[in-house]
């Protein structure tokens, strides 16, 4: 039963990675990454990491997954195209994202199959349980776990930081800082917009004033 | 049930440069609330200073204590004190150097600061770190603050360009740390650096294709934050478009958290593999120096030159890594700090050029530098030189320890390669020199703005410690020697 | 004051006048910079007599002395001292460096006087002196690697220093490329030979390598090699050559101090100085010897036909330098030192006279030119004539003493070296042709028009004042144009001087006249002491016969000149009768100077012109300067361009770096 469950949790999974990069339509997509979450979350089940499926399922799949979904919404899945690939990068990735693959499964295989044989881990009652993980987080994760709090503060005052600019790249009524604007990079220093062909309206209709 | 917990022993003075700077960050944050911006303009940046002071006074008096503090997460040794140092200084500097640029049209003067002062944390984190979990909260700590400096210049397109480069490519690279540092936990099964270390040379797991393949993630993900080739492909666009001051700072501490962590992994638990990784590490420290110093080749744009020679300048410093010895990891030691400093004085220059002319950041904002403001360009040239590796400056002394340490530890091609990539960035480093005193300025251009003392300052400063370490550099060599002793005995 | 404290001081003096002249390029005024950059060398010399008596008041065993200031770093396997070494080798060269500098800047005093750059000319002398006093005292590889480097960067300084001039920014650049070749080859020769002995001083390097490599040793050799490309680099020797010629883009005093008398002897004073190691590495020295020869060849047929006063001069260094380079690679130290002293004191005469003439005429340097000088500048003409003589050494002139000495020694050791024995008095015929070539189209026949007026009693002045080198308009920073500037002789600061070296170049060769006196060989032995071809016992048959055919080569050549560019555009009869006798010895019949031309001088010119248009044009400087320049442009672009701005590039080349380094360490497992 375990193999089977075990099989068609990480097929799904995969699949449903595969999903997220594959569909045009970001609706589908967004869909796709909840497949791919709930089937992780039923990958952590098999490890008996009962609550860690469930917070991925009320979390991710959830809460996570709902903004997803409503930001798509706002800024509207419009068949807006993402701008070609070159010729090279669309051959050599795609090789090397194999190669990788191939080495990574290699790497697993060639060290994972010997689990396979052994008596499996010896899991007490209590593994994986919401007191269990508390108390790892109190004690031996103890300074990770603080400092993760840290991080959440850091991207709240990045994130109100940057979405104060509500006007693109003026403020107020002043236009456009002229020497801002005019200090554009030569010809081959590699910016996005070199890249994508031309110079972009940046945030907004401003640009061109 | 679960019986009692039983928290972990907390050694505060251990830990103190951690909370001061935490307490900080946030003080700062607040501060930056009041309502007078004139209040705010000095208090933030001032208490941002005091903080950092204060971090450094409890980082040196860490100074030949090591100690494993809460629960093995961290370990506070002479590498944490030297490079924390290092750090704590970048970020003091790059509060001076920012304090005439205007945060508050950006992301606002409490939030700059208090995003420089967590980042900073975010490196300490990573410098001390022992366990991997560490490890990767500490290099998310340091990294997604950068990826909002970088932007913080909301007006200016190329700064919100380099955040956004920044932010999306550097997921990446953590995506590949992560995944490097779970195979390594999955080979090892232990987070624990002292504990990998066991597990490596009780089970000989050396020719473990898990462990290996974890291993040379991990050196992909932490080459990407240090900006070696072929991991560097962001720098010279990031380091170019983000605020010069915040630049600055990436330059300088980022590279030293970087590989801080890295000596830390791979002259740790992973030294009984270093047959395996040492090429791994001359190989990229060869391409690095390659590819930055060809990059830096014809740059208009000082902060692109200094981007790419910062690639160029991590392939010397992979080099003394390269030789898993007291003696490199020494020489890379010094270097790194001769580097941070050296790079600070060319930084500070940009950064007060930038502010008086219209073309400050190009090469031709430097035409006739020499006449105008003969002191500022004596700074770049000393830190060119010292870039460059020319006597008698502390980047020389640091490329002969490298050197040096290279050709004892049989390495002695790559010290070739290190002698001849130095050769090539005479090409572009003395270009700068010959722009500032034998060209002149198109016309004589009368500095619209008040020239900012503490910017010439922090040059000269820079400037002078440069030279004093390439005059009497016994004293940081055998301090340096002392970091490399105690990461190679602590293993 | 003992004899470590007179060596410091010799350094002391020079880098206490840079600084001065450097910081205070604002504040000084008038003749105050010329004066202070000229005390301060001549305090140097001062000072390096001092230590001179000093030191040859000690028993001959200590006279290898090692002095350490400060310890600069002894950690971390580095123990690299802020030391010299004194002995008689290095002694020689300061006394050289120091004397000749001192009357070059007061040359300068005067020469320099109308140009804007005062100050900064005389900051960079005193800093170029300090450098390569510092090159020739270093008592360890390090310090005389950054010494190496020192040099160079002075002498790109002074080659630019008239920075206006594209020509001159552009010579500035090629020397300071092939110089940092040079300085690559010294660092990774340094860094071999420290591998090998585990040294950085020289004095246990020299002790210990015996012990460590036997003879020819693959390693060492490597290592002489590569010093060897440094000390070709450095004295611009084939192939590493062409910067020297175009180095002429700098003022006179620079040419006559750096790129004659002082900076390219240092890969002499290299090759002598590492002779414990190039012992050991014969197949490295034979390679010198060699590079030597065909340097003096080389240079001096390309000597006979280029146009540019300067250029000849310059031509004619490298000529000599490939004498002292061939001389001490093939152990023959003393006679190879003893004509860099004396080559010191007549090619910087030359060159002083030279720039007489060239502020004479204005800054024009072509020979076509010139003319008839020889009546209104009769000292600089004098200081022309002492000069060539002793530089087509003819007796008793000191250039005679101290090649006859080098062609001797070379003789002594036999074997192949006759090779390089006949070469060098191949090279000494030509030398005494090009010399008089030059003396006698810039100062005999018709008076030039700036000869003329200078008759007159006026100063020319063109017009427009013209780069000679490409024919651009110059501004007046570039010290001709104006009515301040100098005639040489008439400025005493400038008479006095070329009056000194005059001397120094007729008589010096008196110290060391075989079997009379020997001075500098006694002087010289505490270094060589270890050397088994110091010293050998000479053949006096063979002196004699060297010097009888030496002084017939110098004298035939000084005809042949006379007959091509004298006697045969038919000026006076006066000149004639003056060399009438070597006229009636050689030329009974008419057809005879067609004969030598056909004979000697066309073959010879035709390769001079070969060799400059093919090998130095194309091969030299395509292949030298031109290659790596165009393969960091080519690289660079390759660089750049994967520089896309695109993210997804960017990523991709994080996959495909991280997908590499797991697939080579997969493999390694």
């Amino acid at each position: 039963m375990t193999p089977l469950i075990f099989f068609i949790a990480s097929i799904g999974a995969i699949a449903g990675a595969v999903g997220v990069i594959a569909l045009r339509n970001p609706f589908y997509g967004v869909l796709s990454l909840v497949g791919h979450l709930l089937c992780l979350a039923a990958l952590f089940l098999l490890l008996h990491a009962e609550f860690l499926a469930a917070a991925q399922v009320i979390v991710y799949a959830g809460g996570v997954m709902v903004l997803y979904v409503f930001v798509v919404a706002y800024v509207g899945g419009s068949g807006e195209s993402l701008g070609a690939s070159h010729g090279w990068l669309r051959i050599l990735t795609p090789v090397f994202v194999g190669v990788l693959l191939l080495e990574l499964m290699v790497a697993t295989l060639g060290s994972g199959l010997k689990a396979i044989g052994t008596e499996g881990a010896d899991i007490q009652a209590s593994f994986g349980s919401p007191a269990e993980i508390g108390e790892l987080l109190l004690t031996r994760f103890l300074f990770p776990f603080e400092v993760a709090s840290l991080l959440l503060l850091v991207a709240a005052i990045g994130a109100v930081g940057l979405a104060r600019r509500r006007s693109g790249f003026t403020v107020g009524d002043a236009p456009l800082d002229a020497a801002a604007r005019s200090v554009s990079p030569p010809k081959g220093s590699g910016t996005m917009a070199e890249a994508a062909g031309d110079r972009p309206v940046f945030g907004g209709k401003v640009g061109d004033q | 049930m679960i019986a009692a917990i039983k928290a972990p022993l907390i050694d505060w003075s251990a830990l103190a440069p951690f909370t001061s700077l935490t307490v900080g960050a946030v003080v700062v944050l607040i501060a930056g609330l009041v309502g007078s911006a004139r209040l705010r303009s000095w208090l933030v940046p001032g208490l941002a200073l005091v903080t950092l002071a204060v971090t450094a006074v409890e980082l040196l008096s860490r100074w030949n204590h090591p100690k494993v503090i809460v629960s093995e997460a961290l370990r506070v040794d002479n590498l944490t004190v030297t490079l924390g140092l290092l750090c704590v200084g970048a970020a003091a500097f790059a509060v001076i150097l920012s304090l005439r640029s205007d945060t508050e049209e950006g992301v606002g003067r409490g939030e700059y600061h208090s995003l420089l002062l967590f980042t900073t944390i975010g490196m300490l984190i990573l410098i001390a770190a022992n366990d991997l979990v560490t490890i990767f909260v500490g290099l998310e700590l340091l990294s997604i603050p950068l990826y909002v400096l970088c932007a913080t210049e909301l007006r200016r397109e190329h700064s919100l360009e380099a955040g956004l480069k920044y932010l999306i490519v550097g997921s990446v690279g953590s995506a590949t740390l992560l995944y490097g540092l779970a195979l390594i936990y999955g080979a090892t099964g232990s987070t624990s650096l002292p504990k990998i270390g066991v597990a490596i040379s009780d089970t000989g797991a050396l020719t473990d294709p898990l462990l290996l393949a974890g291993m040379a993630l991990a050196i992909a993900g932490l080459s990407f934050k240090a900006s070696a080739a072929p991991f560097h492909q962001w720098t010279p666009d990031v380091y170019e478009g983000a605020p010069t001051p915040v630049t600055t700072f990436m330059a300088t501490a980022t590279k030293a958290a970087a590989l801080g962590i890295l000596l830390r992994i791979l002259v740790g638990p992973l030294l009984p593999a270093v047959d395996d990784w040492a090429p791994v590490i001359a190989v990229i420290a060869t391409l690095s120096i390659v590819v930055g110093n060809f990059g830096a080749l014809g740059q208009d744009s000082l902060k692109r030159m200094l981007a790419w020679s910062s690639v160029a300048q991590v392939g010397y410093l992979l080099a003394g890594l390269v030789v898993a010895t007291s003696l490199g990891i020494g020489a890379l030691v010094f270097y790194l700090v001769v580097y941070a400093v050296m790079t600070l004085a060319a930084f500070a220059v940009v950064i007060e050029n930038e502010r008086t002319s219209d073309d400050g950041e190009r090469l031709s904002g430097f035409a006739g530098l020499g006449r105008r403001r003969p002191w500022l360009a004596g700074a770049m040239t000393v830190s060119m030189l010292s870039l460059a590796g020319l006597p008698p400056t502390g980047g020389f002394i640091g490329k002969l320890a490298i050197i040096n340490a290279d050709a004892s530890g049989g390495w002695m091609w790559l010290a070739i390669v290190l002698v001849l990539g130095s050769l090539v960035s005479l090409g572009y480093y003395l270009r700068v020199i010959a722009t500032m005193w034998m060209t002149e300025g198109s016309a004589e251009k009368t500095p619209v703005v008040k020239q900012a003392r503490e910017i010439v300052a922090v040059a000269l400063l820079a400037a002078a410690v440069t030279i004093a370490a390439g005059v009497l550099p016994s004293w940081p060599l055998e301090r340096a020697q002392d970091v490399g002793q105690t990461v190679i005995s602590s293993r | 004051m003992s004899l470590t404290t007179y060596s410091w001081l010799v350094l002391a003096f020079p880098l206490t006048g840079s600084i001065i002249l450097g910081l205070g390029h604002k504040v000084l005024k008038g003749k105050t910079a010329g004066a202070i950059g000229t005390s301060a060398i001549l305090l140097s010399f001062l000072s390096g007599l001092g230590a001179l008596r000093s030191l040859q008041s000690r028993p001959e065993e200590s006279r290898q002395v090692v002095s350490s200031l400060w310890t600069y770093a002894q950690t971390g396997g580095l123990d690299v001292q802020f030391s010299i070494l004194v002995d008689p080798l290095s002694l020689l060269m300061v006394l050289v460096v120091a004397g000749v500098s001192t009357l070059i800047h007061l040359y300068s005093v005067a020469y320099i006087a109308s140009d804007e750059g005062y100050v900064r000319f005389f900051a960079y002398l005193n800093f170029f002196v300090f450098s390569m006093l510092m090159l020739v005292l270093a008592g360890n590889l390090i310090l005389l690697a950054v010494g190496w480097g020192l040099v160079g960067a002075a002498s790109y300084l002074l080659i630019s220093f008239w920075y206006r001039r594209n020509t001159a920014t552009k010579a500035g650049i090629k020397a300071f490329v092939i110089n940092v070749v040079g300085d690559v080859g010294i660092v990774l020769g340094a860094i071999v030979i420290i591998q090998g002995t585990g040294a950085v001083d020289l004095l246990t390097v020299f002790a210990k390598a015996p012990q460590v490599w036997h003879t020819n040793d693959p390693q060492i050799v490597v290592g002489c090699l590569l010093l060897l490309v440094g000390a070709f680099a450095k004295s611009a020797q084939v192939p590493f050559h062409t910067w020297l010629p175009d180095a002429m883009e700098g003022p006179t005093p620079v040419s006559a101090l750096i790129h004659a008398a002082t900076m390219v002897t240092a890969g002499v004073y290299l090759i002598a100085r590492m002779h414990p190691l190039f012992q050991i590495a014969t197949t490295a020295s034979d390679v010198g010897a060699i590079g030597g020869a065909v340097t003096l060849l080389v240079a001096a047929t390309i000597g006979l036909v280029v146009t540019d006063l300067k250029r000849v001069i310059a031509y004619s260094t490298m000529s000599q330098i490939g004498y002292m380079i061939m001389a001490v690679s093939a152990g023959v130290y003393g006679a190879g030192l003893f004509h860099l002293m004396t080559h010191a004191f007549f090619k910087a005469l030359l060159f002083m006279a030279a720039g007489s003439v060239i502020g004479a005429m204005a800054g024009e340097q072509n020979l076509d030119r010139m003319g008839g000088f020889r009546k209104v500048m009769p000292i600089t003409y004098g200081c022309f004539i002492v000069g060539g003589l002793a530089l087509s050494g003819i007796p008793p002139f000191s250039g005679f003493f101290s090649k006859d000495d080098i062609l001797l020694g070379l003789g002594t050791q036999g074997g192949w070296y006759w090779a390089l024995y006949v070469a060098g008095y191949v090279g000494a015929l030509m030398t005494a042709i090009y010399t008089f070539r030059m003396i006698f189209r810039a100062f005999h026949g018709e008076p030039c028009e700036e000869a003329q007026s200078l008759a007159d009693g006026r100063l020319f002045h063109a017009a427009e004042h013209r780069n000679p080198g490409d024919g651009t308009l110059e501004d007046t920073g570039v010290g001709y144009p104006g009515a301040k500037h100098h005639i040489a002789e008439r400025s005493p600061s400038m008479s006095i001087s070329m009056g000194v070296l005059a001397i120094l170049a007729t008589i010096g060769g008196v110290i060391q006249l075989p079997k009379v006196t020997n001075t500098l060989d006694h002087f010289l032995h505490p270094t060589f002491s270890d050397s088994p071809k110091f010293g050998l016992a000479i053949d006096y048959n063979l002196m004699a016969i060297g010097m009888v055919i030496g002084a017939v080569l110098g004298l035939l050549g000084i005809y042949i000149a006379w007959m091509i560019w004298v006697k045969k555009p038919g000026t006076s009869a006066r000149i004639q009768a003056r060399f009438a006798l070597p006229y009636k010895l050689f030329s009974n019949k008419w057809y005879f100077d067609e004969i030598i031309a056909f004979l000697i001088v066309r073959p010879f010119a035709a390769a001079g012109r070969f060799f400059q248009r093919t090998v130095e044009r194309v091969v030299v400087d395509g292949a030298i300067t031109a290659g790596p320049i165009s393969i960091a442009r080519a690289s660079s672009a390759a660089v750049r361009s994967w520089q896309s701005g695109m993210l997804r590039a960017y990523a991709a080349a994080v996959i495909v770096g991280a997908a590499l380094l797991v697939l080579y360490l997969m493999l390694q497992a």
